[in-house]
Parts: C-alpha cells; structure tokens; sequence
C-alpha cells in the first residue's frame, strides 16, 4: 500500500507534483496525462530517486527516503536508465535475480516462461544491452522487474516501444500476475485503449496534479477521450 | 590529434606510442642517441637558416592533409559503426565465494573491461607499474630517499585507484538510477565499490614486489604504501566519490577524454598528498625515515582494520549527496 501526504516537488518554480493525498492499494492503477504532467517525476517520487520539496511517500506505513526496505519488494522500471548497458540481457538477468535471492536456475525458470514475449531476440542474442533496440531494452526492463516477484511493480509507459503483439502479451502478463497474488501494478501510458483495458483504477494527472480518480467503467474510455479532446 | 583517433581505434596504438617515448627516452639515457642534442640542433639550425622553416610548414600540410582525407572518407555515420563481433556472456566463477561483493564486483570488472575509457585507465596502471624504475633509481637507494620512494610506492600501487576512484560512482552514472531503486543495501554497494578498490590494489602490490630486487629495502616501503592505499586512501577516495555530481558517458572512450573532470579531482589528488604528507613528516624529521614509514603502514593497517566503522560514516555522507548525484547524473 503507497501513501502520499501533501506531496510537492518543484523545478525552477514550476510545480511538477502537487498531490495532498493519495493512497494506492492492490490492483491494476494507471496513470494518464499529458507530457509534463508529472508521471514520471511521482514515479521518481515513489522510488526515493528525487528529493521532495515537501511531503513523504509511505509504502507500507514506512517512509520511502528514511528506510531503504520497501527495495525488498518494489519493482520498477523508467527508462533505459534502469538497465546496465554493457552486460548481456542474461547477466543482467542473473544479477537481478541474485540481488533478490534468485538462483541462476530460479532465473532460468522465469525466463523459460517469457519466451513468446521476448520473440526471440533478448535471450542468447549475443549483443549487450546498450545495442539492443529500445522495444528490446524495454522487454528487459519488464522482465527484470517480473523477476523480482515484486508486491509493488511500477512501470512508466510500457506499452510506448511495444510492438502490438507484445502490448497484447504484456497486458495478458499483468492480469495474469495479478490473479495469482495481490499486489500493486502501477503504469503510466499514452495508450488510452490499453490503459482502461487492463487497469481497475484510472488516475488522471495535469500539471501535477490528480485531477480525476476514476473506477474503470465502460465509459472511462470516452470520459477520458473528451478531456484530451480539449 | 592522429595517435587520439588511432588509439580510439586501437588500443595498442597508445602502448605503441607509450613504447615509442621510452625507447627514445632511454636511448637518451644511454647516449645512444640524443633526440635533445638532435632537437636542439635543429631548432637553433632555424634561428639560423629562417628556409628550414618550410620543412615544418610541409609537415603541418601533411598532417592537416592527413586528417581531412580521414574524415571526408568516414563521413557516412554508417561507415563509423564497426560491427562488433558477438558477445559473450561471461561469468566470473573465481568471484562467487564472495558472495554478493562478488556479484558487485563481477559487474564493475565488466564495466572496466568492456568500456575503453575505464580500460584505458587499467592500462595505463599496468604500465605505470614499470615506473618504478623512475622512482627506484640507484641513486636515490643510495641516499635513502624514503620519502621519495614513499610518494613512488603510493603511485605504483595506487594508481588505479587514483584514475578510476575519481569518478567512483560517476562511472555508473548512466544507470545509477536503476542501481538506487534496485534490491541493494547502499552500504553493500558502497562496500563492494571498497571491495574492489582494495582488490585492484593488492594486485598490484603484489607485482609491485619485484621491485625488491633493486633493494630489500623497498619491500617494506611498498608495503607501508599498500597498507596506506587500503586503509586510509580508499576511504578517502569514497567521501570524495560521494561529492562528485557530474555524469560520466561510458560510451565515449579516448586517451585524452576529460568528460567529466573538474575541481573536485584536483582537490582529492591533493588531499591523498597532504595527508600522507602530515603522516610521514613529522616521524622522518623528527625521530628518523623508518619511523615515517612504519607510522604510514601502522596507521593504514588500523584504519583498514576499521573499515566497517569508516562504512557506516561513509553510507551517511552518501546519502546525504544522493539526490544531488542522482540529478547530476540523469544529466547527459
């Protein structure tokens, strides 16, 4: 469960987050904005990786930059910044599993389920990772994270450098993961076809702040459309 | 700027250059043939005849021609790209008992080998080990200079760590957000980076030890060095790690790369100085040489031996900069 008490963080004046109260418990969350509206600097939030001006993120009633536990069991992934460039997919898979107590066969094993969504080109590809394509790069990001077996799982636009095979895969993954134990699965995207397809709750986020907070219906997908109409 | 491009391409280009110097350098020493006497003559024969000016003109052509010829036929962003050969993944079963320190450790030897500037630097070390014939000379053995060889041995032995401890964490820079955010203790991390720190040193310790040939009495200067570099100049170069906040980009590899350097390096160079200076001093002058060098070797071996104590102070000043080395680094 994440907690957020009167969150700000600004840059050069500008608010980028602004949320006074929020709590995200189990179940599929998305988050939808346009550029600039924040996404991705409350993921950084969420993650201790930006210091904020005011306000805390609990996770689990702990606070996220005074304890370093909530690591144990928060999967992420943001950018290619969040994958070593110069190791094979697999070595990079082994180092993440034995950060989080995986032997190379628990590894092994997990990976041996993923392979239609890798298609072939992650595993024994020869390259490193700084010379995959970006919709590769981002598969092993994904993959890390479901490795980690995580109980909170944030991912930051997926679907953008997904072919549309993989999108449908990853969102099959997700629901999939979710049926089997509770957790959180917290995702931004631009897609707003997937997004109410596969999440339960909808946030919609503008200059920092959550505007709407939306129990997917079968309306959502219009709601949300005539707000981006504007 | 032609040895610059052909050492991006080639490593051996450098030691070739490196080879190059030295033959010339002890061709001169043992008057074989003096470039000085041949450059000085040279140089005043224009003062002398103003014509042999243009000798030198035609070499600035050449080497002005030279490059253009290189660019205009790489031009094409295609041509630039070699197409490597296929990789490996390796796995370093010699550093499993060390358990997750190993795993660490295994990740930052992949990033020194597999990215040039960080291997550039292991290179230069390993052929900086060979200075101690610059250091050792017969004369100073001679006359005792253990303050001399004190200041050598630090360099021989530490020098890796001086080149790569600059930037510590800046080397990870281009992933050190995933890094924070991942399932590892920031005291592990920092204790791996020690880890290997300290590993790199007593490799070269060890080779170091040749040395002992020209004089039994280096070997316990060289260990009084070791020791120094392991308990106290690898703490240092971590506080000062956790100072520095700006990004370091991997893929860009070159001999002469300053990416990245700023005032912060030449303060910690400085700062190894003065305090093995303070240490050393005060014993040679005042009670005798060999007490300097046992009081550095003392105190390294104490301050090694604290090193969990020194841990905890360091994760404290780590986190204290974290934000600020994680926003200076997402910056490319």
């Amino acid at each position: 469960m994440i907690t957020i008490n009167n969150l700000v963080k600004a840059y050069n004046g500008k608010i980028a987050v602004n949320i006074s109260n929020l709590e995200i418990g189990n179940g599929i969350v998305g988050l939808v904005g346009n550029n600039g509206a924040g996404k991705t600097t409350l993921f950084r939030l969420l993650l201790d990786l930006v210091k904020a001006d005011r306000g805390k993120v609990l996770s689990n009633e702990k606070n996220v930059s005074e304890n370093e536990g909530w690591k144990n069991y928060t999967a992420a992934y943001i950018d290619e910044g969040f994958l070593i460039p110069y190791l094979t997919p697999e070595e990079y898979f082994y180092f993440v599993g034995k950060l989080n107590g995986r032997s190379k066969a628990d590894v092994d094993e997990i990976l041996a389920g993923l392979k239609t969504f890798f298609d072939g080109s992650i595993l024994k590809s020869g390259k490193y990772i700084r010379d995959l394509s970006k919709g590769n790069q981002f598969k092993v990001g994904i993959a890390a994270c479901l490795l980690q077996d995580p109980e909170i799982m944030i991912l930051d636009e997926p679907f953008a450098n997904l072919d549309p095979s993989s999108q449908i895969r990853l969102i099959q993954m997700i629901k999939a993961l979710i049926k089997k134990k509770p957790m959180t699965v917290l995702v931004s995207s631009h897609d707003l076809n997937n997004i109410t397809d596969v999440c339960t709750r909808i946030l919609l986020m503008e200059k920092g702040i959550i505007i709407k907070d939306l129990q997917t219906s079968s309306d959502t997908l219009n709601e949300l459309e005539d707000y981006f109409r504007v | 700027m032609f040895i610059k491009r052909k050492t991006i391409l080639n490593q051996w280009w450098l030691i070739g250059f490196f080879v190059a110097i030295l033959l010339v350098a002890a061709a001169d020493y043992f008057q074989i043939f003096s470039l000085r006497n041949w450059s000085a003559a040279l140089f005043t024969s224009v003062t002398n005849i103003p014509a042999i000016c243009v000798i030198f003109i035609v070499f600035a052509i050449a080497a002005w021609y030279n490059n253009s010829k290189f660019l205009r036929k790489n031009f094409y962003l295609e041509n630039l790209e070699k197409s490597s050969g296929e990789k490996r993944s390796t796995d370093y079963t010699f550093l499993r008992r060390f358990g997750v320190y190993g795993d660490l450790m295994a990740v930052d030897l992949k990033l020194i080998l597999r990215n040039k500037r960080p291997r550039m630097l292991a290179l230069l070390a390993v052929i900086f080990l060979f200075y101690g014939y610059f250091f050792f000379k017969p004369e100073n053995i001679a006359n005792n200079n253990f303050g001399f060889f004190l200041f050598g041995a630090i360099f021989i032995t530490g020098l890796f760590m001086i080149n790569y401890g600059q930037f510590l964490f800046a080397w990870q820079s281009g992933h050190f957000d995933g890094l924070m955010a991942s399932n590892m203790n920031i005291k592990t991390y920092i204790k791996g980076k020690l880890f290997l720190l300290t590993s790199f040193c007593t490799i070269a310790f060890l080779l170091s030890l040749l040395y002992g040939f020209l004089s039994w009495k280096l070997i316990p200067i060289l260990c009084a060095a070791w020791l120094f570099n392991i308990g106290i100049h690898a703490v240092l170069t971590c506080f000062i790690g956790t100072r520095n906040y700006k990004g370091l980009d991997l893929t860009k590899g070159a001999a002469f790369n300053y990416q990245g350097t700023g005032a912060a390096q030449w303060l910690y160079s400085f700062v190894i100085l003065i305090v093995g200076a303070a240490i050393y001093l005060p014993f040679a002058l005042l009670i005798n040489s060999w007490s300097g060098i046992a009081a550095i070797g003392i105190l390294g071996l104490i301050s090694f031996l604290m090193q969990d104590w020194w841990l905890d102070k360091i994760t404290m000043q780590f986190q204290k900069h974290k934000y600020k080395m994680l926003e200076g680094f997402r910056e490319k």
